[in-house]
């Protein structure tokens, strides 16, 4: 039931948190902003002092030679790839686990859970040393094979967990009236389970998404070939030899921050990082 | 078995029976899919990482560079890392660089959760807003601020220094270990915002109305309501946060690359240079033990911590 908002008091509060969101959202857009600006100046006006922050001659140039000149729709290419990827053996891998955590009890069942959750803390850069030279011993640096291994280890704990967690919440009986008609499990999780289940899917597949999207380091450890490179190790690239040449460095970013950016406010309403706690309740 | 769910099953003989009163066959094909079902994934989590991290404890017993055959040397890397005095620098790095990125992420991200709990407008718009930060590359975001932050041309430091506050940011060491924590923050808050969101708007609001129907102010309906049903999430959230500090790696190479002269070296930085940039396999596994090791133990502390108990979960 609302109150009255009528008060002094309550309009003072209001004021003051959209003050405070309107702050936070200058200063969390502002680097987005400055590049942008940045990436439509020419190469000398890029580095005036004092700094300017509209540009005093709008220019395209930049888009246009980080398109043609260099290796920029290459990388993002391959960081569509593996992402792609790796969101899709996630979902499928997640979903299965999901299921047969959700549906079946089994011996071991709750420790094998825990374990799963637990395994994340032992994927990350902590042993990238023995990844490296175990895929350096397979021959398998230089592809995305080691990558995609790694990205679903990374993603695949709490991907269960939400699925899971999202298929608790379908009754049973759902199951059996598909069992009843002659389904067997695997239709019943095609057919029944997922549909309904969208909004944990898309969770899944658009958090995979942008860890996989925006990842740096295991990239560029594991994929030095040039025409291989996903996009942050591809921009990483230019920062170091192109002696900063700050336009193009702007037009190459804002590309690259674009994708992600779309994605996300098309699908947002349904990202929820915070879903776990929810979802133990 | 109890049908722990309350649904009720398709009535046979056989679910009456205790697993020891079955039989072996029917057993196993009473598990067999839920087995299967786990298979891909669980095989998939146990390769990566069972494989790594013996393979892990045996590399950091060697002096291998990649080049020859590794030799074992027990326990010298590890000895080598505490005899080293910029070892303790690192540490100390490591110190600081976790508890002021987690202090400044957690506090401004509970700031905003607050004020994305309020009654207004465009909630979902702002919720989306403060996560793009969160979507943008490592390298994107240093870059972007490590040009904002450069010595003069920079634009945050010439507006500092238009209010006669000339701060070198990249060219001192504290200063520059704060920059690498603004981007990591820039980065990182959202997340923590609607981490945080979450855990409040789980709260049933007919708490808050009791309370306001007993005369409670803000402050105390805050104090007394808030704080205590928002204890476990910000709880999780604060060791996920630490977890994330401890790893990082990105930020700090493209802001400062670990400068000036490696004084923004954080362990898992050390590591990785030393490991992938020199090749010093063995010594840098050994600094990765320690890097697991910490993991580990801010994993047990999530799970004793989790909300309801880990039991909860299955």
């Amino acid at each position: 039931m609302r109150l009255s908002s009528h008060s002094a008091k309550d309009r003072t509060a209001r004021a003051v948190t959209y003050g405070f969101l309107v702050a936070f959202l200058v200063y969390s857009m502002f680097p987005l902003g400055w590049m942008l600006a940045t990436s439509f100046k020419p190469e000398d006006q890029t580095k005036e002092y004092p700094p300017r922050i509209l540009p005093k001659t709008f220019t395209l140039e930049n888009y246009q030679r980080v398109l043609t000149q260099t290796l920029m729709p290459r990388f993002v290419l391959n960081s569509l790839v593996l992402s792609g990827g790796t969101v899709i053996a996630v979902v499928a891998l997640a979903s299965l686990a999901g299921y047969g955590f959700s549906r079946y009890h089994f011996p071991g069942k709750h420790v094998i859970f825990l374990a799963m959750l637990a395994s994340v803390m032992i994927s990350g850069i902590s042993v990238i040393v023995p990844l490296y030279i175990m895929f350096l011993r397979l021959g398998l640096l230089n592809t995305y094979w080691p990558l995609l291994c790694i990205y679903v280890t990374q993603a695949l704990p709490i991907s269960v967990w939400l699925l899971k967690a999202y298929f608790d919440s379908i009754p049973r009986e759902l199951d059996e009236s598909a069992l009843i008609d002659g389904c067997t499990r695997i239709q019943l999780l095609w057919r029944v389970i997922l549909p309904t289940s969208k909004p944990g899917l898309v969770a899944v597949a658009l958090y995979t998404f942008v860890v996989v999207w925006r990842e740096f380091i295991i990239a560029a450890t594991f994929v030095g070939k040039e025409s291989l490179k996903t996009m942050p190790v591809g921009i990483y690239m230019f920062f170091t030899e192109l002696g900063i040449e700050w336009g193009k460095l702007g037009a190459a970013s804002m590309l690259v921050a674009l994708p992600p950016i779309l994605i996300f406010f098309i699908f947002q309403r349904w990202f929820n990082p915070g879903a776990i706690t929810g979802a133990l309740k | 078995m109890p049908a722990s769910s309350g649904s009720r099953r398709l009535e046979s003989p056989v679910m009456h029976m205790t697993p020891a009163d079955r039989g072996l066959a029917a057993n196993l094909r009473r598990w067999a899919p839920g087995y299967l079902f786990i298979l891909p994934a669980v095989t998939v989590l146990t390769v990566m990482t069972v494989y790594p991290s013996l393979s892990l404890l045996r590399l950091s017993l060697t002096d291998w560079k990649l080049t020859g055959d590794p030799k074992f040397i027990g326990l010298r890397n590890y000895v080598a890392f505490f005899q080293l005095p910029a070892s303790w620098r690192v540490l100390y790095v490591t110190g600081l660089f976790l508890v002021w990125d987690v202090i400044i992420v957690f506090s401004i991200g509970l700031a905003v959760a607050l004020a994305l709990n309020q009654r207004i407008r465009f909630r979902g718009f702002f919720r989306a807003a403060v996560l793009i930060p969160w979507t943008v590359t490592a390298v994107v975001a240093g870059v972007v601020w490590r040009w904002m932050l450069l010595p003069e041309a920079g634009v945050i430091t010439y507006l500092l220094s238009r209010m006669h506050v000339e701060l070198q940011f990249l060219l001192n060491p504290t200063l520059s270990l704060l920059s690498i924590i603004l981007v990591d923050a820039w980065r990182t808050i959202g997340y923590a915002a609607v981490f945080l969101l979450a855990g409040l708007q789980s709260i049933d609001p007919s708490v808050y109305e009791a309370a306001r129907v007993d005369g409670a102010g803000a402050w105390a309906n805050f104090r007394r309501i808030t704080i205590p049903l928002l204890a476990p999430s910000s709880l999780v959230l604060l060791i996920l946060l630490t977890i994330h500090a401890l790893n990082t790696v990105d930020v700090i190479l493209v802001v400062t690359g670990g400068g000036p002269m490696r004084l923004t070296e954080t362990t898992a930085f050390h590591m990785y240079k030393e490991a992938l940039y020199y090749f010093n396999v063995g010594y840098g596994s050994a600094v990765s033990v320690f890097l697991l090791i910490a993991n580990i133990a801010l994993a047990i502390l999530y799970f004793r911590l989790l909300p309801g108990g880990a039991q909860e979960t299955t």
